[in-house]
């Protein structure tokens, strides 16, 4: 039996598959479903019961239910299909196939074009490898956020925090209102891995301490972790002989870092950036395989929501042209977008000059903190689309708008992004 | 808790849990404990995962001839209980010309150790085989017997196999003496934290904590220490993986820090080899872990710690003095030992062979069961199903469709199996280590939540009191609300 082709297949609930699916659903396409495994729309929404959500999108501020929401109930009025409880294990290419199970059997679902939208996962322990025991008690930050906001569990009573990401420091809050004593916040760089607004609202509020420049140099206990050893780190982020001190706690939680999850992308043969760990993708979020596109943290791990459902919109958009057949990309009008002066990488990194759009946002993030700041694009000496920003941070997103008939004007295959000091002298 | 038995086996890691399978074939009364709640002891679940071909034992030793033979024994005992592994062969590399002429002697050893299949290798003929390896690699030896296997199914299917044919197995009881009769001139019991086993024989297979159950019966002759070895574990699908278990040349008391080629295809590198003195250390370090990397890198130099998935200390039985002691002890009738093994996994069914031998020496009657199934089936892993497998595998049991481990696609029908099956699993490691549900690249964070929740649901008990691993290690604690 041949099961029905769809024109776009998203693969992810989340609010990139959201957005996608909607996007698609307004570009034209008439058949569009989204595969998603857990038992309800949302992805990592549903258990980020904190708000913040939606300010730059909506322009008020959402939980991260009520964000998403907002999209599920537009999926659900315009008759997108949805199916639950359903893993992806596969995707063939030529033709485009994508293999899943749930528990009524496995099931392929044709289609004309597939968003990718499987978002990331969390660094562990193992990845940073922190010396010590391996007892009970470590978990990583969203680990631990859905045993308490989706399952109703506590995960410890005296906590200590490694790293100051986002979902790092919003636990910290959680979890001392639930009742955990949260002792102390770890971060190994001389800044803020994650939002400024959360350290306000989450440590400072609270009076959680956070420390700087210090990192884990042990993990104490054999069942349940017993406490931690402590110390400051040098310029090359290894510790300080002489600066330890023992911190007891119950419970650690790691948020050192989330990575695009691609498994699947690989499985369809995407082409990938070493940098975001996600797949490299034109400014329409195509994957390098005709009809596969990519959006939100699985092409790069975004700050914010809000960016995830803009980038997101492109990719639904993009996928319905490419299934009408009414868009394809060309090599040839191809330029790449390179990361340059403090510029860690680049989303997109192609821009496909014959797609028709006069601009073109690119994301990035940069590699240091840095004040009085020029972001620009440069083709050799040429620059174009300069702008001043006071203050950019590894921990948030940056973005350039970037004007098509620019580059094709200066007839380059390549575009330098970059975040220089003004007066083009690096502090 | 009062039982009677006709052997009590000490100590369910590899080589008791092989014992057990070896009388299980006789007419006889056996139980096998452990002091833990699951199987594997701690040198058993955490060590390299090959079966070694025995050619690098001391030659003539007891080491040697158990390894050698065990190895002769292997494929059929693999096939009969359908334990995933892989005969990958070692190369054993030369770095320098002093470490070529080592491997002269290792060559030679092997010979007089009844290896005989080896093969010297030039470097350049060593990296066709292995094109990452080092440009300082000079010479090798390819040792083709060797073999790559999932150790901790290899437990569980002894275990199983015990079971399927009357063995009893008594998990998280302690044994903390041996009994004699009133003549004290032979063993009567075995007394455990929750009873008396009464028993005519008694095999002390309990690893680093054997020596304090042999001086229970007076036998002071031998302590045990823990000499810890650390690994990182790799990633799968490195672009630098080995086909090969690499091998350096051996140190003064170990087989020197290796890279193997897991049987699931991540890649295992270590240990390291430090004596000490606390028999419960298992931490990982900074310093020994940085040293492993470096030794590895000298044969391989594309590895990468950045693939590292976890890193973790194995804990071997190590003894004073090193030889292995299989033995029976004349002052002490019925109390049989097997100590000092420091290649368990490798030399198990050899050993357990030898031990049988000296039960029948001491009167033991070993009338063969007739009855006895040499065959334990294997479920076949979801993840490697063909689609028509997975699609009848959900029709039978929709639980099959349920995905709970994304990283090795492990299904929460498994899971359930595997709670049900005897020796069930308890705890979030136990599954790991039976399904690999959480050892894959997100270590649990995504299936750890999930598998508290169906180990709680399958065993009716609250999901505070599910574990890590033993008791002590519970996930969660405690909702303690405001009356």
């Amino acid at each position: 039996m041949k099961a029905v082709e769809y024109d776009v297949a998203v693969v992810g609930g989340g609010p990139a598959g959201l957005a996608a699916a909607i996007a698609a659903k307004e570009g034209g396409a008439e058949w569009i479903v989204i595969i998603e495994r857990d038992i309800r729309l949302g992805g990592i929404l549903e258990q980020c019961i904190h708000t913040g959500f939606g300010l730059t999108y909506f322009g008020e501020e959402l939980s991260g239910p009520e964000y998403a929401w907002r999209f599920i109930e537009k999926v659900e009025a315009m008759g997108i299909h949805v199916e639950l409880k359903s893993m992806v294990l596969s995707i063939d290419r030529d033709p485009l196939v994508i293999h899943a199970v749930n528990t009524n059997g496995t099931f392929a679902i044709p289609a004309k074009a597939i968003v990718l939208a499987m978002g990331c996962r969390e660094r562990t322990r193992g990845a940073i490898a922190i010396p010590g025991s391996r007892p009970a008690g470590i978990f990583t930050a969203g680990t631990a956020q859905r045993f308490v906001n989706i399952q109703n569990r506590m995960v410890g009573k005296r906590a200590v925090i490694l790293g100051s990401g986002d979902i790092g420091m919003i636990m910290a809050r959680r979890l001392t209102l639930e009742g955990t004593e949260v002792v102390a916040v770890l971060e190994i760089m001389s800044y803020l891995a994650g939002l400024t607004r959360n350290r306000v609202q989450c440590l400072d509020d609270f009076g959680i301490p956070l420390y700087l420049e210090h990192t884990i140099t042990e993990i104490k206990g054999n069942s349940r972790i017993e406490g931690i050893v402590a110390a400051k780190v040098d310029q090359n982020n290894q510790p300080i002989p002489g600066t330890e001190f023992n911190i007891d706690c119950d419970t650690l939680l790691l948020s050192v870092g989330l990575i695009p999850e691609n498994e699947l992308s690989k499985t369809v043969g995407a082409e990938m950036d070493s940098i975001t760990a996600g797949p490299i993708v034109d400014h329409n979020m195509q994957t390098n395989i005709p009809g596969v596109f990519a959006c939100g943290n699985v092409v790069h791990v975004n700050d914010l929501a809000d960016n995830v459902s803009r980038e997101s919109t492109l990719a639904g958009r993009a996928a319905a042209r490419f299934a009408m057949e009414s868009y394809r990309p060309q090599a040839s009008q191809m330029v790449q977008i390179k990361a340059g002066k403090n510029v860690r990488y680049v989303v997109p990194q192609k821009i496909d000059l014959a797609s028709g759009e006069e601009f073109v946002n690119v994301y990035f993030r940069v590699s240091n903190p840095d004040k009085c700041v020029q972001i620009y694009g440069a083709v050799g000496e040429q620059i174009f689309s300069k702008k001043n920003k006071p203050l950019v941070n590894p921990g948030e997103i940056e973005s350039l708008k970037l004007s098509v008939d620019e580059i094709r004007a200066a007839n380059c295959s390549c575009v330098c992004v970059n975040a220089e000091k003004q007066g083009g002298v690096q502090a | 808790m009062n039982m009677q038995a006709d052997v009590v086996i000490i100590g369910a890691g590899v080589v008791g849990s092989a014992i057990a399978r070896e009388l299980s074939k006789y007419q006889l009364n056996v139980i096998l404990l452990d002091r833990n709640r699951d199987i594997g002891g701690y040198a058993s679940k955490c060590n390299g995962g090959t079966l070694s071909a025995g050619h690098d034992a001391p030659v003539g030793s007891l080491e040697a001839k158990l390894t050698v033979e065990a190895n002769r024994m292997y494929p059929k005992i693999l096939e009969e209980l359908e334990v995933e592994h892989i005969n990958r062969g070692t190369i054993s590399v030369a770095l320098n010309k002093a470490e070529l002429v080592q491997l002269n002697q290792i060559r030679k050893n092997a010979i007089r150790n009844g290896v005989l299949d080896v093969e010297t290798l030039s470097g350049d003929q060593c990296r066709t085989l292995e094109p990452m390896l080092s440009e300082q690699v000079c010479g090798g030896l390819l040792i083709p017997g060797e073999i790559s296997a999932d150790i901790f199914e290899l437990v569980y299917a002894y275990v199983q196999n015990a079971i399927q044919n009357g063995v009893r197995f008594l998990r998280g009881t302690k044994a903390v003496r041996i009994e004699m009769d009133e003549k004290q001139s032979r063993v009567a019991a075995v007394i455990t934290e929750h009873g008396r086993i009464e028993t005519r024989f008694i095999i002390n297979c309990s690893a680093i904590y054997a020596d304090q159950i042999a001086r229970t019966v007076g036998v002071h002759d031998y302590r045990n220490y823990p000499r810890t070895g650390q690994y990182y574990l790799l990633d799968k699908n490195l672009p630098y993986c080995p086909k090969y278990i690499i091998i350096p040349l051996p140190t003064a008391i170990s087989r020197g820090r290796l890279i193997t080629p897991t049987v699931h295809g991540n890649i295992l590198i270590g240990p390291s080899a430090d004596n000490g003195m606390d028999r419960e250390y298992r931490s990982t370090d900074k310093q020994t872990l940085d040293s492993v990397l470096a030794d590895c890198r000298k044969m391989i130099p594309a590895l990468n710690p950045r693939d590292s998935i976890t890193q973790f200390t194995g804990v071997r039985p190590a003894k004073n003095p090193k030889d292995w002691f299989v033995r029976a002890i004349d002052s002490v009738y019925g109390y049989v030992e097997a100590v000092g093994i420091s290649q368990g996994v490798s030399a198990a069914p050899a050993v357990a062979v030898y031990i049988r031998e000296i039960l029948d020496d001491q009167g033991l009657s070993l009338r063969r069961k007739e009855e006895f199934n040499p065959h334990r089936k294997a479920f076949k892993r979801f993840a490697e199903m063909s689609e028509d497998e997975r699609a009848e595998a959900i029709r039978k049991d929709p639980h099959f469709g349920n995905v709970i481990c994304r990283c090795e696609t492990v299904t929460e029908g498994e899971i359930i199996r595997v709670i049900h099956e005897e020796p069930s699993a308890m705890s979030l490691d136990a599954v790991k280590r039976r399904l690999r549900a959480g050892m894959g690249r997100c270590q649990g964070g995504f299936c750890s939540p999930r598998v508290v929740e169906i180990l709680a649901r399958e065993f009716g008990v609250p999901a505070e009191t599910i574990c890590k691993n033993e008791p002590g290690s519970e996930v969660l604690v405690a909702i303690e609300r405001a009356k």
